[in-house]
């Protein structure tokens, strides 16, 4: 198995996993690590359809055309949901003055 | 009498903390593996409905052509390679051919070339003229269909998903129905 195939796996099973890991007990959640699951969620999402529109347009193997065209098959849905909670983070980051990151918790 | 009543009431909470139980499994069962199965969900299904419609979208050419003369008359296959050879060139012809599709009821044969885009030649089995070259979209989509793009180990992966999908199914079915059985 190569690296690429690895990280397809990881971005097409592991990410979710991990995302719907993250939104259990979305509700008790703080407010930062709710925005790092949208943020894994928006990214993963759409990592997903630029994968599927890499991989069937053109209609043809892509081993042994574009470079990028074999990077956005493989890699868009593990970089996409890292570039979401990136992203999510320094979001978060910005708005932190005057906000408290107080949790949600059920009464 | 009254150890009667008394069994009974304790089957039916029995009964009813096992419908639960089952609920609760069908619950997460239907999220985590539905969140699992979902990216290649999506991808069978698109190139599934790819695949219904190859000719309208052109993704498998569709080459009209009349009978030129008898079967027996039709050129060797080893001639009707050459024709085709020569049609697609030689960077396409070095790849090999993977298949000869004789079609004696259209009076043609459909020659497919293992090469990356899998280029197929349509020639004229009487007259060896070449009717078509074109890529066959149809076989890329089909090998990512059922997986075996990656590799032949691959078509599991469309498997399990099969599988899921109708794992996700049934429990869907179970939590409809879960909430009238205990009306």
């Amino acid at each position: 198995m190569t690296l690429d195939q690895l990280a397809l796996l990881v971005g097409l099973f592991a990410v979710p996993l991990l995302a719907l890991r993250i939104g259990n007990r979305f509700r008790d959640q703080t407010a930062s690590r709710r925005r790092i699951f949208w943020g894994a969620v928006l990214g993963h999402s759409f990592g997903m359809m630029v994968t599927v529109c890499a991989t069937l347009f053109p209609p043809i193997w892509w081993e042994g055309g574009t470079v990028l065209r074999d990077y956005l098959v493989y890699w868009s849905m593990l970089i996409g949901s890292i570039v979401g909670v990136l992203a999510a983070r320094l979001g978060w980051k910005d708005h932190g003055s005057g906000i408290k990151d107080q949790g949600f918790a059920r009464k | 009498m009254h150890g009667t009543v008394k069994n009974k009431s304790a089957g039916a909470a029995a009964r009813q903390r096992r419908l639960r139980d089952l609920a609760k499994w069908s619950f997460h069962l239907h999220l985590w593996l539905g969140v699992l199965s979902t990216g290649v969900l999506i991808v069978v299904a698109v190139t599934g409905i790819l695949l219904n419609h190859k000719r309208p979208l052109g993704l498998m050419p569709d080459v009209p052509n009349e009978v030129k003369g008898a079967f027996e008359n039709a050129l060797s296959l080893a001639q009707l390679a050459g024709h085709a050879a020569a049609a697609v060139g030689p960077g396409i012809a070095g790849a090999g051919v993977d298949r000869m599709d004789v079609r004696p009821g259209d009076g043609l044969i459909k020659i497919r070339y293992n090469d990356r885009v899998v280029t197929e030649a349509t020639v004229d089995i009487n007259t060896g003229a070449v009717l078509h070259v074109g890529a066959r979209n149809d076989v890329f989509l089909e090998k990512l269909h059922s997986g075996e793009i990656f590799g032949s180990n691959w078509i599991l992966l469309t498997d399990v998903a099969a599988v899921l999908l109708v794992v996700v199914l049934i429990t869907g079915y179970w939590l409809w129905l879960y909430p009238k059985t205990s009306r």
